[in-house]
């Protein structure tokens, strides 16, 4: 007996009376003019990208922040944003605050700060150095060695003129100040202190004042004499010598 | 591509918007191939009345997030049918009803007659998988990738699985028409 299974099967088929229909027609019109629960997936859609600009945007002004605040120095806006980013660093390199406190202070000497500006940064970066020193024994003796570069660069600063009168020439009288020196110009450096030409009583600034009007400071005192002196020459241009 | 399909695709957008209009229409146009469906999944006129609000209730929900054409739009809602089906189907399971004299007076009961029993009696011997091909294939006359598309296979699995199961169900179906007892019909074949 051979059986046509898709003829049968078609008369299963079904039709909804128009009453029904109309029955659920009215309670799909009531359940659409409710709020819809799900919001629409688009605005999601819409709200992720903004939300990564944002989080980029984020990112991207923490890390400049951080960038900005490495040359800042107490009392900077940035400072703060410097100590949190050395907060996190100090974790991972326990010598990092101590790097920094002698940047800081190279930089206070730089700029040309305040004396007493200098030597609170000179303290907090001998402290810093001193935290992460283990009694005796300093983690990174590398450090050590700058931060006595940067004291002695610190101390030149802010108390210059004892170093000059402390040694001064045998053959200095009061007639001639500002004596020529002995040594030739272009014998090397002139950063030894021994032969640094000085008032007994004078100050830093006196001695600037008669670099300045030397026509031949060059040959008559040491470089680092000229170099401290700077902001009172002429520009070169001016005079033709450094 | 049919007229139907046609006539879902320039509905789709209503429906995202929840247009009562664009509901309506969807409804008018798919509302008795649902009802069949679920008709001849649950041999219940009346459920398979309520399967179709049911699935026309959780699109009203669902409408602005549908995504694609008016095939995936007739999918979803033959999707959605199908899962209520399948709930009422284990209801029954683990609630199995009450045999009474009493009959329930539901106002249309010459309306809710089976046409065929016995081909409803072999269908219910069927999985639901082979049910749900055979109906969606030859009662509402879907095309295979159609098919595919609500049941999650492809194209060649739904020929296979069909030809299958129109084998068994004509074995089931002569088993019954001989002897009047389709569960003494031996199974031939599996499930898909």
């Amino acid at each position: 007996m051979s059986i046509d299974i898709r003829e049968r099967l078609g008369e299963l088929s079904m039709e909804i009376s128009q009453e029904t229909a109309e029955m659920h027609l009215s309670a799909i019109a009531a359940e659409l003019r409710s709020p819809s629960p799900i919001p629409p997936r688009r605005f999601r859609r819409r709200r992720l990208p903004i939300v990564a600009v944002a989080a980029a945007v984020l990112v991207a002004l923490t890390a400049a922040g951080a960038v900005a605040a490495e040359s800042a120095v107490s009392g900077d806006r940035l400072y703060p944003v410097k100590q949190a980013t050395e907060w996190v660093r100090s974790w991972v390199d326990p010598t990092v605050p101590a790097d920094h406190r002698i940047d800081e202070l190279e930089e206070l000497i730089d700029r040309r700060a305040a004396h007493e500006a200098i030597a609170d940064q000179l303290q907090r970066a001998e402290d810093a150095v001193a935290d992460v020193s283990v009694g005796d024994a300093v983690i990174d003796a590398p450090l050590v060695d700058r931060l006595h570069a940067m004291r002695d660069q610190a101390r030149d600063v802010i108390d210059p003129a004892p170093r000059i009168t402390d040694q001064p020439p045998p053959n200095v009288d009061s007639d001639t100040p500002v004596p020529k020196p002995d040594r030739e110009p272009g014998d090397g450096p002139a950063d030894d202190r021994g032969d640094v030409p000085g008032d007994r009583e004078g100050s830093l600034d006196e001695l600037c004042k008669k670099v300045a009007a030397s026509d031949n400071r060059a040959e008559e005192f040491p470089a680092w004499v000229l170099r401290r002196c700077l902001h009172l020459l002429p520009p070169p241009n001016d005079s033709g010598s450094p | 591509m049919s007229r139907a399909e046609d006539a879902l695709d320039e509905l789709v957008d209503g429906i995202r918007h929840r247009s009562e209009e664009a509901f309506s229409a969807v409804y008018s146009l798919t509302a008795n191939g649902l009802a069949s469906y679920a008709n001849g999944m649950l041999r219940d006129r009346l459920a398979a009345e309520d399967a179709v609000q049911q699935a026309f209730l959780e699109l009203t929900r669902a409408a602005p997030n549908l995504r694609g054409s008016g095939r995936s739009l007739r999918a979803w809602l033959y999707r959605s049918v199908r899962y209520t089906c399948l709930d009422e189907i284990r209801r029954r399971g683990r609630h199995p009803e009450v045999v009474t004299d009493a009959v329930p007076d539901i106002g249309y009961l010459d309306e809710i007659e089976m046409p065929d029993p016995a081909l409803h009696a072999a269908l219910m011997e069927l999985s639901e998988r082979q049910r749900s091909l055979l109906l969606l294939r030859h009662v509402v006359g879907l095309h295979a990738d159609a098919v595919a598309t609500v049941m999650g296979t492809n194209r060649t699995a739904v020929y296979a699985a069909t030809a299958r199961a129109e084998r068994r169900l004509r074995h089931l179906l002569e088993g019954v028409e001989s002897e009047s007892t389709p569960a003494s019909v031996s199974v031939e074949d599996g499930d898909t």
